[in-house]
């Protein structure tokens, strides 16, 4: 019954939503120009030949794996950071506390590598200290430009663990005080709260947070650019430098990267959906 | 005994706070000085000379003005376009249809630019601007920013027009009010707490916009971003840390216009709904 009366919508509001629509068009046209070019190829290869060339060059195996490892680490660790700093801030609402936090999310990431190049670079602030104190550790040596993306991961660290405290800190908050309490005063520790019943509760929302940081960094062009080490590069550089190639059948490559990119984003997407499923049949029952 | 425990955790409590703040601050504050910096030989930790030298320099660079006023105006577009969208997607989705699949849609059309990446967008894209003739123009790097930084606004919108429910737009029109009206009076009013979160964030997100930028504008736009990340690039550290402290100027004094505006246009309509 109510069904039926909900079906038909005005013509007139579709209007409403006509340029999101439109915008919406246009990023699926960009995923279709993607995928279509990237299965471009010259006539008696199969379909694939771009992706398996792609998949036989040094290069790009190490750029997926050295830009799978910083992105990984900084999101797992940007979660798992914020986790710890909101269950131990979220207790006393702050208003300045809060106007802190929102700083890093309204800097852009490649001021967090002005900073990072101002305080670690050779002749920065952290090494001008070190050689004061005698400690000889090549600490310097091992942050910036380095294979271990060591400041590729502090920067996003320093942007996304705020964004994520900001991100969950109001369901948090509604959490801690209704069940948190009464989990307390029935003798659960604060660790065995934490895990059992904040953790389920705030687990779509981080996960939420986690795919947007993860998705953002994995495609990040900037950040692995200005602090990155010349080899291996991250996708999205590879991307970009096989697109400027002059020679067209290169624009392919660069769309079979970043048909990869999309489809790793996606695979983290459709976790999260199946998980959502999941949990939602179980409340079912 | 539980004194003391106490005393103790609010001593932790304020060290553990001190240090985030800390990290949070110190490099900002650190900029602030470093751009004074004239010459500052290895291993000291003072620099031995400040001087206006290089904030003279950047400023009496030409075109400086012209960079910010127009980065800044396309940053302002961006976030002003992004709000009316924004508004019209969650107007639709909460009083204009009533099938919650369509909702549903909607919403997710609305914030599938979380998951795409600058990179995939702006690549793939660009191979149709090529053939329209519309690469290289300030038309494609707007409708770029656009995309990333609707998703930002249109989560906030949403958000509050969830928290105001039906029920003020319902005894609006009940009361005989036109669409408009109710929207002006009523639900515009409602939502002002939080447009200057959304103004802002969108600002941000299209003022920091770097690929995009430099693949839709192809060299043509400029914007600050795009000044910025070639100076870094080329290891001129002092000129872009007076770049990135005008961007970061640029940010809080348009916040504080928008929050003057949404303070002046909705005086007296202070609501709490949180």
């Amino acid at each position: 019954m109510a069904r039926r009366s909900t079906g038909k919508i005005n013509l007139k509001s579709l209007l409403l939503i006509l340029p999101q629509i439109i915008l919406f068009l246009i990023i699926i046209k960009s995923i279709l120009n993607s995928v279509i070019l990237s299965l471009n190829v010259s006539d008696n290869n199969s379909i694939f030949n771009n992706y398996k060339k792609l998949f036989e060059r040094e290069d790009f195996i190490s750029s997926l794996s050295f830009t799978l490892k910083y992105t990984f680490l900084s999101s797992l660790l940007a979660v798992i950071i914020a986790l710890i700093i909101v269950e131990f801030l979220s207790d006393r609402e702050s208003k300045i506390g809060d106007f802190i936090m929102n700083i890093p999310v309204m800097i852009p990431h490649f001021v967090v590598c002005v900073f990072l190049t101002i305080l670690f670079s050779k002749t920065g602030l952290l090494s001008r200290i070190l050689s004061y104190t005698n400690i000889n550790l090549n600490l310097v040596d091992k942050i910036l430009y380095n294979q271990n993306a060591l400041g590729i991961i502090l920067s996003f660290l320093w942007k996304e663990i705020p964004f994520i405290i900001i991100f969950s800190i109001v369901i948090y908050r509604k959490i801690n005080t209704n069940l948190c309490e009464a989990s307390r005063n029935l003798g659960a520790s604060r660790l065995h709260t934490f895990l059992k019943i904040k953790l389920p509760l705030i687990f779509p929302t981080v996960y939420i947070a986690f795919m947007i940081i993860f998705a953002y960094a994995f495609s990040n062009y900037e950040v692995p650019l200005l602090l990155g080490p010349n080899i291996p590069k991250s996708l999205s550089e590879l991307s970009y430098l096989e697109y400027s190639k002059p020679d067209l059948i290169n624009r392919n490559y660069a769309m079979a990267i970043n048909t990869i990119i999309l489809l790793i984003v996606f695979i983290l997407v459709l976790i999260y959906l199946i998980f959502i499923r999941r949990s939602s049949r179980r409340n079912d029952l | 005994m539980i004194y003391k425990e106490n005393v103790l955790k609010k001593m932790l409590n304020i060290v553990f706070k001190g240090i985030l703040y800390f990290t949070i601050i110190g490099p900002i504050v650190l900029l602030c000085i470093y751009i004074f910096v004239e010459r500052w030989s290895y291993p000291d930790i003072m620099p031995q000379v400040f001087s206006f030298r290089s904030i003279d320099s950047v400023i009496r660079q030409q075109g400086f003005l012209k960079l910010i006023l127009s980065s800044t105006l396309i940053s302002v577009l961006v976030s002003i376009i992004s709000l009316i969208i924004a508004l019209m997607n969650s107007w639709f989705i909460f009083y204009k249809c009533k099938d919650s699949r369509v909702k549903n849609a909607v919403h997710l059309m609305a914030i599938f630019p979380f998951m795409m990446s600058a990179t995939v967008f702006s690549l793939g894209i660009n191979v149709d601007f090529l053939k329209i003739n519309l690469d290289k123009t300030l038309t494609a790097v707007i409708v770029s920013h656009l995309v990333f930084s609707l998703p930002y606004s249109h989560k906030i919108i949403y958000d509050a027009f969830k928290a105001i429910g039906e029920k003020y737009y319902e005894a609006s029109k009940s009361l005989g009010a036109s669409d408009i009206n109710t929207f002006l009076r009523v639900i515009l009013p409602l939502t002002s707490p939080v447009i200057t979160n959304a103004l802002n964030m969108a600002f941000v997100i299209s003022f920091s916009q770097y690929f995009t930028t430099l693949v839709m504008g192809g060299g043509n736009v400029k914007t600050l971003s795009t000044v910025i990340v070639p100076f870094l690039q080329s290891g001129e550290r002092n000129i872009s840390a007076i770049y990135s402290l005008v961007f970061i100027l640029i940010s809080g004094v348009i916040f504080l216009i928008n929050k003057m505006i949404v303070n002046v246009v909705f005086k007296n309509k202070r609501v709490s709904y949180f």
